[in-house]
Protein backbone atom coordinates (compact mmCIF):
# COMPACT_ATOMS: atom_id res chain seq x y z
CA UNK A 1 0.00 0.00 0.00
CA UNK A 2 2.69 2.38 1.09
CA UNK A 3 4.67 1.55 -1.98
CA UNK A 4 1.70 2.30 -4.20
CA UNK A 5 1.24 5.73 -2.65
CA UNK A 6 4.89 6.51 -3.18
CA UNK A 7 4.63 5.31 -6.75
CA UNK A 8 1.58 7.47 -7.31
CA UNK A 9 3.23 10.60 -5.94
CA UNK A 10 6.31 9.98 -8.02
CA UNK A 11 4.27 9.52 -11.18
CA UNK A 12 2.10 12.59 -10.52
CA UNK A 13 5.20 14.64 -9.88
CA UNK A 14 6.72 13.39 -13.10
CA UNK A 15 3.59 14.21 -15.05
CA UNK A 16 3.66 17.73 -13.70
CA UNK A 17 7.19 18.06 -14.98
CA UNK A 18 5.97 16.84 -18.33
CA UNK A 19 3.21 19.43 -18.28
CA UNK A 20 5.75 22.13 -17.67
CA UNK A 21 7.73 20.70 -20.53
CA UNK A 22 4.84 21.27 -22.87
CA UNK A 23 5.13 24.96 -22.19
CA UNK A 24 8.85 24.87 -22.79
CA UNK A 25 8.84 27.40 -25.58
CA UNK A 26 6.71 29.86 -23.62
CA UNK A 27 8.87 29.48 -20.53
CA UNK A 28 12.02 29.87 -22.53
CA UNK A 29 10.80 33.11 -24.09
CA UNK A 30 9.68 34.76 -20.88
CA UNK A 31 12.93 33.80 -19.20
CA UNK A 32 14.84 35.52 -21.95
CA UNK A 33 12.95 38.79 -21.71
CA UNK A 34 13.74 41.43 -19.13
CA UNK A 35 11.00 42.97 -17.09
CA UNK A 36 11.39 46.71 -17.56
CA UNK A 37 9.94 47.61 -14.20
CA UNK A 38 12.08 45.36 -12.02
CA UNK A 39 15.13 45.26 -14.20
CA UNK A 40 17.01 42.45 -12.56
CA UNK A 41 14.13 40.09 -13.11
CA UNK A 42 12.92 38.32 -16.19
CA UNK A 43 9.31 38.37 -17.29
CA UNK A 44 9.00 34.91 -15.79
CA UNK A 45 10.05 36.07 -12.35
CA UNK A 46 8.51 39.51 -12.15
CA UNK A 47 5.15 40.14 -10.57
CA UNK A 48 4.66 43.65 -11.93
CA UNK A 49 1.60 44.54 -13.95
CA UNK A 50 3.63 45.22 -17.04
CA UNK A 51 5.24 41.78 -16.81
CA UNK A 52 1.81 40.20 -16.53
CA UNK A 53 0.65 42.07 -19.63
CA UNK A 54 3.75 41.15 -21.58
CA UNK A 55 3.50 37.51 -20.52
CA UNK A 56 -0.05 37.31 -21.79
CA UNK A 57 1.09 39.05 -24.97
CA UNK A 58 3.78 36.40 -25.47
CA UNK A 59 1.24 33.65 -24.85
CA UNK A 60 -1.26 35.06 -27.31
CA UNK A 61 1.45 35.58 -29.92
CA UNK A 62 2.58 31.97 -29.52
CA UNK A 63 -0.99 30.75 -29.80
CA UNK A 64 -1.48 32.71 -32.99
CA UNK A 65 1.50 30.86 -34.43
CA UNK A 66 4.20 33.52 -34.17
CA UNK A 67 7.76 32.24 -34.02
CA UNK A 68 10.18 32.96 -31.20
CA UNK A 69 12.15 35.35 -33.37
CA UNK A 70 8.98 37.23 -34.20
CA UNK A 71 8.24 37.69 -30.53
CA UNK A 72 11.76 38.84 -29.69
CA UNK A 73 11.59 41.32 -32.55
CA UNK A 74 8.20 42.57 -31.39
CA UNK A 75 9.64 43.25 -27.95
CA UNK A 76 12.88 44.84 -29.08
CA UNK A 77 11.00 47.08 -31.55
CA UNK A 78 9.16 48.56 -28.60
CA UNK A 79 11.62 48.32 -25.73
CA UNK A 80 15.01 48.20 -27.52
CA UNK A 81 17.47 45.31 -27.33
CA UNK A 82 17.71 46.05 -23.63
CA UNK A 83 14.64 43.88 -23.16
CA UNK A 84 16.50 40.84 -24.50
CA UNK A 85 18.67 38.90 -22.08
CA UNK A 86 20.47 37.49 -25.10
CA UNK A 87 21.63 40.57 -26.96
CA UNK A 88 21.89 40.08 -30.73
CA UNK A 89 25.30 40.05 -32.36
CA UNK A 90 25.81 43.40 -34.05
CA UNK A 91 28.36 46.17 -34.19
CA UNK A 92 27.68 47.68 -30.79
CA UNK A 93 27.55 44.32 -29.03
CA UNK A 94 30.52 42.87 -30.86
CA UNK A 95 32.82 43.51 -27.94
CA UNK A 96 30.39 41.97 -25.51
CA UNK A 97 30.11 38.75 -27.49
CA UNK A 98 33.64 38.20 -28.62
CA UNK A 99 35.79 39.73 -25.90
CA UNK A 100 35.93 36.47 -23.88
CA UNK A 101 37.33 34.66 -26.92
CA UNK A 102 39.75 37.45 -27.71
CA UNK A 103 41.00 37.52 -24.14
CA UNK A 104 41.31 33.74 -24.20
CA UNK A 105 43.28 33.78 -27.44
CA UNK A 106 45.49 36.59 -26.20
CA UNK A 107 46.27 34.77 -22.97
CA UNK A 108 47.12 31.57 -24.82
CA UNK A 109 49.50 33.47 -27.08
CA UNK A 110 51.00 35.13 -24.08
CA UNK A 111 51.56 31.80 -22.36
CA UNK A 112 53.16 30.41 -25.53
CA UNK A 113 55.42 33.39 -25.60
CA UNK A 114 56.51 32.85 -22.00
CA UNK A 115 57.13 29.13 -22.44
CA UNK A 116 59.12 29.67 -25.59
CA UNK A 117 61.22 32.31 -23.95
CA UNK A 118 61.97 30.08 -20.95
CA UNK A 119 62.85 27.23 -23.25
CA UNK A 120 65.28 29.35 -25.22
CA UNK A 121 66.84 30.61 -22.04
CA UNK A 122 67.28 27.08 -20.86
CA UNK A 123 68.81 25.99 -24.14
CA UNK A 124 71.34 28.76 -24.12
CA UNK A 125 72.21 28.03 -20.50
CA UNK A 126 72.54 24.43 -21.42
CA UNK A 127 74.98 25.01 -24.23
CA UNK A 128 77.14 27.16 -21.98
CA UNK A 129 77.09 24.46 -19.37
CA UNK A 130 78.06 21.91 -21.97
CA UNK A 131 81.03 23.98 -22.90
CA UNK A 132 82.13 24.13 -19.30
CA UNK A 133 81.38 20.61 -18.07
CA UNK A 134 80.78 18.00 -20.72
CA UNK A 135 78.44 15.04 -20.26
CA UNK A 136 76.54 16.47 -17.40
CA UNK A 137 73.91 13.74 -17.05
CA UNK A 138 71.80 15.47 -14.50
CA UNK A 139 71.34 18.43 -16.74
CA UNK A 140 70.29 16.31 -19.68
CA UNK A 141 67.68 14.49 -17.66
CA UNK A 142 66.16 17.67 -16.36
CA UNK A 143 66.07 19.11 -19.86
CA UNK A 144 64.16 16.06 -21.12
CA UNK A 145 61.82 16.38 -18.18
CA UNK A 146 61.26 20.00 -18.95
CA UNK A 147 60.49 19.25 -22.59
CA UNK A 148 57.86 16.71 -21.65
CA UNK A 149 56.32 19.05 -19.12
CA UNK A 150 55.95 21.90 -21.56
CA UNK A 151 54.51 19.52 -24.15
CA UNK A 152 51.75 18.46 -21.78
CA UNK A 153 51.13 22.04 -20.83
CA UNK A 154 50.62 22.95 -24.47
CA UNK A 155 48.15 20.13 -24.90
CA UNK A 156 46.33 21.15 -21.76
CA UNK A 157 46.12 24.76 -22.84
CA UNK A 158 45.08 23.99 -26.37
CA UNK A 159 42.42 21.44 -25.54
CA UNK A 160 41.11 21.81 -22.05
CA UNK A 161 41.03 25.52 -21.44
CA UNK A 162 38.86 26.29 -24.48
CA UNK A 163 36.52 23.44 -23.58
CA UNK A 164 36.22 24.57 -19.99
CA UNK A 165 35.72 28.19 -20.99
CA UNK A 166 33.12 27.30 -23.58
CA UNK A 167 31.19 25.12 -21.19
CA UNK A 168 31.17 27.78 -18.49
CA UNK A 169 30.17 30.33 -21.08
CA UNK A 170 27.29 28.28 -22.39
CA UNK A 171 26.11 26.91 -19.08
CA UNK A 172 25.77 30.40 -17.70
CA UNK A 173 22.81 30.90 -19.99
CA UNK A 174 19.66 28.82 -19.78
CA UNK A 175 18.96 29.45 -23.42
CA UNK A 176 22.36 28.22 -24.62
CA UNK A 177 22.03 25.20 -22.41
CA UNK A 178 18.80 24.22 -24.12
CA UNK A 179 20.36 24.68 -27.51
CA UNK A 180 23.39 22.58 -26.69
CA UNK A 181 21.45 19.82 -24.99
CA UNK A 182 19.04 19.54 -27.89
CA UNK A 183 21.84 19.50 -30.36
CA UNK A 184 23.39 16.44 -28.82
CA UNK A 185 20.22 14.60 -27.94
CA UNK A 186 19.22 12.07 -30.54
CA UNK A 187 15.56 11.91 -31.34
CA UNK A 188 15.56 8.45 -32.82
CA UNK A 189 13.79 6.11 -32.48
CA UNK A 190 10.59 7.87 -33.44
CA UNK A 191 7.24 6.22 -32.99
CA UNK A 192 4.55 7.55 -35.28
CA UNK A 193 1.14 7.02 -33.76
CA UNK A 194 -2.34 7.66 -35.04
CA UNK A 195 -4.88 7.76 -32.25
CA UNK A 196 -8.49 7.22 -33.25
CA UNK A 197 -11.25 7.96 -30.78
CA UNK A 198 -14.34 5.76 -31.01
CA UNK A 199 -17.52 7.61 -31.96
CA UNK A 200 -19.43 6.58 -28.83
CA UNK A 201 -16.65 7.92 -26.65
CA UNK A 202 -16.33 11.05 -28.74
CA UNK A 203 -19.94 11.92 -28.02
CA UNK A 204 -19.35 11.65 -24.26
CA UNK A 205 -16.45 14.10 -24.17
CA UNK A 206 -17.22 17.20 -22.11
CA UNK A 207 -14.11 19.22 -22.90
CA UNK A 208 -12.45 18.95 -19.52
CA UNK A 209 -10.39 15.92 -20.38
CA UNK A 210 -6.73 15.39 -21.05
CA UNK A 211 -5.37 12.97 -23.61
CA UNK A 212 -2.21 11.17 -22.61
CA UNK A 213 -0.25 9.28 -25.25
CA UNK A 214 2.70 7.40 -23.84
CA UNK A 215 4.97 4.46 -24.35
CA UNK A 216 5.97 2.16 -21.53
CA UNK A 217 7.94 -1.02 -21.20
CA UNK A 218 5.93 -4.13 -22.02
CA UNK A 219 7.05 -5.63 -18.75
CA UNK A 220 8.34 -4.07 -15.60
CA UNK A 221 8.17 -0.39 -14.83
CA UNK A 222 4.99 1.43 -15.73
CA UNK A 223 6.71 4.81 -15.86
CA UNK A 224 6.34 6.28 -19.34
CA UNK A 225 9.44 6.31 -21.51
CA UNK A 226 8.01 9.01 -23.71
CA UNK A 227 4.86 10.99 -23.31
CA UNK A 228 2.79 13.62 -25.05
CA UNK A 229 -0.13 15.39 -23.46
CA UNK A 230 -3.03 17.16 -25.14
CA UNK A 231 -5.39 19.43 -23.30
CA UNK A 232 -8.71 18.61 -24.88
CA UNK A 233 -11.14 21.44 -25.18
CA UNK A 234 -12.58 20.16 -28.42
CA UNK A 235 -11.87 16.51 -29.03
CA UNK A 236 -10.83 15.59 -32.51
CA UNK A 237 -11.46 12.18 -33.96
CA UNK A 238 -7.86 11.60 -34.94
CA UNK A 239 -4.61 12.60 -33.37
CA UNK A 240 -1.20 12.24 -34.93
CA UNK A 241 1.43 11.86 -32.28
CA UNK A 242 5.15 11.39 -32.60
CA UNK A 243 6.97 10.04 -29.59
CA UNK A 244 10.73 10.20 -29.59
CA UNK A 245 13.74 9.89 -27.36
CA UNK A 246 13.64 13.50 -26.19
CA UNK A 247 10.22 13.10 -24.63
CA UNK A 248 11.32 10.99 -21.71
CA UNK A 249 10.85 12.14 -18.18
CA UNK A 250 13.63 10.42 -16.30
CA UNK A 251 17.22 10.35 -17.33
CA UNK A 252 18.16 7.07 -19.03
CA UNK A 253 14.52 5.94 -19.14
CA UNK A 254 14.14 6.62 -22.83
CA UNK A 255 12.61 4.79 -25.73
CA UNK A 256 15.94 3.50 -26.91
CA UNK A 257 16.57 1.91 -23.50
CA UNK A 258 13.63 -0.46 -23.92
CA UNK A 259 13.48 -3.50 -26.13
CA UNK A 260 9.77 -3.98 -26.21
CA UNK A 261 7.14 -1.36 -25.54
CA UNK A 262 3.42 -0.87 -25.29
CA UNK A 263 1.90 2.41 -26.41
CA UNK A 264 -1.23 3.56 -24.66
CA UNK A 265 -3.60 6.43 -25.33
CA UNK A 266 -5.83 7.43 -22.47
CA UNK A 267 -8.43 10.12 -22.07
CA UNK A 268 -8.41 11.15 -18.43
CA UNK A 269 -11.53 12.74 -17.03
CA UNK A 270 -9.99 14.27 -13.95
CA UNK A 271 -6.62 14.99 -15.55
CA UNK A 272 -4.87 12.53 -13.27
CA UNK A 273 -1.64 10.83 -14.13
CA UNK A 274 -2.87 7.57 -12.64
CA UNK A 275 -5.32 5.43 -14.54
CA UNK A 276 -8.69 5.94 -12.92
CA UNK A 277 -11.98 4.09 -13.34
CA UNK A 278 -14.02 5.87 -15.99
CA UNK A 279 -11.03 6.77 -18.15
CA UNK A 280 -11.18 5.84 -21.80
CA UNK A 281 -8.23 3.82 -22.96
CA UNK A 282 -6.74 2.17 -25.98
CA UNK A 283 -3.45 0.34 -26.19
CA UNK A 284 -1.20 -1.32 -28.69
CA UNK A 285 0.16 -4.83 -28.59
CA UNK A 286 3.74 -5.13 -27.34
CA UNK A 287 6.01 -4.02 -30.17
CA UNK A 288 9.72 -4.18 -30.74
CA UNK A 289 11.25 -0.83 -31.58
CA UNK A 290 12.72 -0.53 -35.05
CA UNK A 291 14.14 2.49 -36.83
CA UNK A 292 10.66 3.57 -37.91
CA UNK A 293 7.46 2.54 -36.20
CA UNK A 294 3.90 3.18 -37.23
CA UNK A 295 1.07 2.40 -34.91
CA UNK A 296 -2.68 2.76 -34.91
CA UNK A 297 -4.37 2.96 -31.54
CA UNK A 298 -8.11 2.93 -31.10
CA UNK A 299 -9.51 4.36 -27.92
CA UNK A 300 -12.47 2.06 -27.48
CA UNK A 301 -12.74 0.84 -23.91
CA UNK A 302 -13.53 2.19 -20.50
CA UNK A 303 -11.40 1.48 -17.44
CA UNK A 304 -13.51 -0.31 -14.83
CA UNK A 305 -12.25 -0.67 -11.28
CA UNK A 306 -8.68 -1.22 -10.28
CA UNK B 1 62.23 45.66 -20.25
CA UNK B 2 60.64 45.55 -16.83
CA UNK B 3 58.94 48.90 -17.29
CA UNK B 4 57.58 47.85 -20.65
CA UNK B 5 55.82 44.79 -19.31
CA UNK B 6 54.35 46.82 -16.46
CA UNK B 7 52.54 48.98 -18.99
CA UNK B 8 50.21 46.16 -20.04
CA UNK B 9 48.38 45.53 -16.74
CA UNK B 10 48.17 49.24 -16.09
CA UNK B 11 46.60 49.77 -19.49
CA UNK B 12 44.10 46.99 -18.87
CA UNK B 13 43.33 48.48 -15.48
CA UNK B 14 42.67 51.90 -16.99
CA UNK B 15 40.36 50.44 -19.64
CA UNK B 16 38.34 48.53 -17.05
CA UNK B 17 38.11 51.59 -14.81
CA UNK B 18 36.90 53.65 -17.76
CA UNK B 19 34.06 51.22 -18.49
CA UNK B 20 33.05 50.88 -14.87
CA UNK B 21 33.19 54.61 -14.24
CA UNK B 22 31.12 55.48 -17.31
CA UNK B 23 28.58 52.93 -16.13
CA UNK B 24 28.24 54.72 -12.80
CA UNK B 25 26.78 57.84 -14.33
CA UNK B 26 24.12 56.05 -16.34
CA UNK B 27 20.60 55.71 -15.05
CA UNK B 28 19.63 52.11 -15.81
CA UNK B 29 15.92 52.87 -15.47
CA UNK B 30 16.03 55.17 -18.49
CA UNK B 31 15.55 53.11 -21.59
CA UNK B 32 15.93 55.03 -24.84
CA UNK B 33 12.84 54.61 -26.96
CA UNK B 34 13.39 52.89 -30.30
CA UNK B 35 10.30 54.73 -31.49
CA UNK B 36 11.95 58.16 -31.60
CA UNK B 37 12.11 59.20 -35.25
CA UNK B 38 9.41 56.75 -36.21
CA UNK B 39 5.73 57.37 -36.66
CA UNK B 40 3.24 56.79 -33.89
CA UNK B 41 2.16 53.12 -33.80
CA UNK B 42 -1.24 52.31 -35.19
CA UNK B 43 -4.04 52.05 -32.71
CA UNK B 44 -7.77 52.26 -32.56
CA UNK B 45 -9.72 52.82 -29.40
CA UNK B 46 -12.41 54.99 -27.88
CA UNK B 47 -12.04 58.27 -26.06
CA UNK B 48 -12.41 58.30 -22.31
CA UNK B 49 -15.01 61.03 -21.97
CA UNK B 50 -17.19 60.88 -25.10
CA UNK B 51 -16.67 57.24 -26.05
CA UNK B 52 -15.90 58.21 -29.66
CA UNK B 53 -13.63 56.22 -31.90
CA UNK B 54 -10.06 57.53 -31.99
CA UNK B 55 -7.16 56.27 -34.11
CA UNK B 56 -3.56 57.31 -34.73
CA UNK B 57 -4.72 59.02 -37.94
CA UNK B 58 -7.09 61.36 -36.12
CA UNK B 59 -4.19 62.98 -34.24
CA UNK B 60 -2.16 63.91 -37.32
CA UNK B 61 -2.12 67.54 -38.52
CA UNK B 62 -0.62 69.54 -35.67
CA UNK B 63 2.26 68.76 -33.31
CA UNK B 64 1.09 67.37 -30.01
CA UNK B 65 2.06 65.93 -26.67
CA UNK B 66 0.88 62.47 -25.77
CA UNK B 67 0.84 61.93 -22.04
CA UNK B 68 0.44 58.44 -20.59
CA UNK B 69 -1.35 58.52 -17.27
CA UNK B 70 -3.67 56.69 -14.93
CA UNK B 71 -5.66 57.66 -11.88
CA UNK B 72 -3.75 55.01 -9.90
CA UNK B 73 -0.39 56.57 -10.72
CA UNK B 74 1.25 58.77 -8.12
CA UNK B 75 3.76 60.37 -10.51
CA UNK B 76 0.88 61.46 -12.72
CA UNK B 77 -0.70 63.47 -9.93
CA UNK B 78 2.64 65.21 -9.37
CA UNK B 79 3.13 66.20 -12.99
CA UNK B 80 -0.50 67.16 -13.55
CA UNK B 81 -0.11 70.80 -12.56
CA UNK B 82 2.71 71.19 -15.11
CA UNK B 83 0.50 69.74 -17.83
CA UNK B 84 -2.17 72.27 -16.93
CA UNK B 85 0.53 74.93 -16.99
CA UNK B 86 1.49 73.92 -20.54
CA UNK B 87 -2.19 73.93 -21.49
CA UNK B 88 -2.48 77.54 -20.26
CA UNK B 89 0.80 78.83 -21.70
CA UNK B 90 0.95 77.16 -25.07
CA UNK B 91 -1.25 76.28 -27.99
CA UNK B 92 0.11 72.80 -28.43
CA UNK B 93 -2.45 70.03 -28.21
CA UNK B 94 -2.17 67.65 -25.31
CA UNK B 95 -3.61 64.19 -25.75
CA UNK B 96 -3.84 61.66 -22.98
CA UNK B 97 -3.45 57.90 -22.99
CA UNK B 98 -5.36 56.54 -20.05
CA UNK B 99 -3.31 53.50 -19.11
CA UNK B 100 -4.74 50.45 -17.30
CA UNK B 101 -7.43 52.39 -15.54
CA UNK B 102 -11.16 52.17 -15.22
CA UNK B 103 -13.43 54.77 -16.69
CA UNK B 104 -15.15 55.90 -13.51
CA UNK B 105 -11.95 56.42 -11.51
CA UNK B 106 -10.30 58.23 -14.41
CA UNK B 107 -13.18 60.65 -14.97
CA UNK B 108 -13.44 61.28 -11.23
CA UNK B 109 -9.68 62.00 -11.09
CA UNK B 110 -9.93 64.52 -13.95
CA UNK B 111 -12.87 66.29 -12.34
CA UNK B 112 -10.83 66.72 -9.21
CA UNK B 113 -7.59 67.88 -10.82
CA UNK B 114 -8.70 69.56 -14.02
CA UNK B 115 -8.51 68.38 -17.62
CA UNK B 116 -5.70 69.68 -19.84
CA UNK B 117 -6.28 66.99 -22.46
CA UNK B 118 -7.95 67.63 -25.78
CA UNK B 119 -8.85 63.99 -26.12
CA UNK B 120 -8.00 60.95 -24.06
CA UNK B 121 -7.40 57.53 -25.53
CA UNK B 122 -8.88 54.87 -23.30
CA UNK B 123 -6.59 51.84 -22.94
CA UNK B 124 -7.69 49.73 -20.01
CA UNK B 125 -5.93 46.58 -21.20
CA UNK B 126 -2.60 48.34 -21.74
CA UNK B 127 -2.22 46.89 -25.22
CA UNK B 128 -1.84 50.28 -26.93
CA UNK B 129 0.73 51.25 -24.32
CA UNK B 130 2.75 48.13 -25.16
CA UNK B 131 2.88 49.27 -28.79
CA UNK B 132 4.15 52.62 -27.56
CA UNK B 133 6.83 50.88 -25.51
CA UNK B 134 5.44 52.23 -22.27
CA UNK B 135 6.90 50.61 -19.19
CA UNK B 136 5.78 52.92 -16.44
CA UNK B 137 3.41 55.83 -16.23
CA UNK B 138 3.81 58.74 -16.50
CA UNK B 139 5.49 58.93 -19.88
CA UNK B 140 5.28 61.84 -22.27
CA UNK B 141 5.77 61.72 -26.02
CA UNK B 142 6.36 64.74 -28.19
CA UNK B 143 5.01 64.20 -31.72
CA UNK B 144 5.34 66.42 -34.76
CA UNK B 145 2.61 67.37 -37.22
CA UNK B 146 3.29 64.34 -39.42
CA UNK B 147 2.89 61.94 -36.55
CA UNK B 148 6.61 61.33 -36.08
CA UNK B 149 7.73 60.85 -32.47
CA UNK B 150 10.38 63.47 -31.63
CA UNK B 151 11.05 62.72 -28.02
CA UNK B 152 10.04 60.51 -25.15
CA UNK B 153 10.19 61.54 -21.53
CA UNK B 154 9.91 58.97 -18.77
CA UNK B 155 8.73 60.08 -15.36
CA UNK B 156 6.82 63.12 -14.14
CA UNK B 157 7.52 66.22 -16.20
CA UNK B 158 8.28 69.58 -14.60
CA UNK B 159 9.07 73.16 -15.62
CA UNK B 160 12.24 72.16 -17.43
CA UNK B 161 10.23 70.03 -19.82
CA UNK B 162 8.38 73.10 -21.04
CA UNK B 163 11.43 75.36 -21.09
CA UNK B 164 14.06 73.06 -22.50
CA UNK B 165 12.09 70.73 -24.72
CA UNK B 166 8.77 72.15 -25.69
CA UNK B 167 9.63 75.81 -26.32
CA UNK B 168 12.55 75.13 -28.71
CA UNK B 169 10.38 72.61 -30.54
CA UNK B 170 7.50 75.04 -30.91
CA UNK B 171 9.74 77.89 -32.04
CA UNK B 172 11.23 75.78 -34.82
Amino acid sequence: MKLKIIQATVIIFIFNVAYADNNREYNEIIENLRCLVCQNQSLAESDSNLAKDLRSKVKSMLESGKSQDNIYKFMSDRYTDYVLYNPPVKKSTWFLWFSPFIILAASIFYLFFIFNRNKNKYKSNNSQDNNRKKNNIENNISSVEKKINTKYLYIFILIFIPIITLSIYSYSSEYMRYKILYYFETREPIIDITVVVHDDILSKITGNEVLFVYARRSNGMRIPLAIDIFDVTKMKKNYNVKLDNTMSMIKDQTLSSAKEIIVEARISKNKKAMTMPGDYIGSSLPIKIGPSNYLLIKINSIVTGE
Amino acid sequence: MRYKTAVIPILIFIIIIYFLYSGLNKDPTLIPSPLVGKSVPEFSSTTLLDNEIITDKSLIGKPYILNVWGSWCYGCSIEHEYLIDIYNKSTINIYGLNYKDNRIDAIEWLKEKGNPYKKIIFDNTGSIAIDFGVYGAPETFLVDKNGIILHKYVGPIDNTYYKNLLLPEIEK
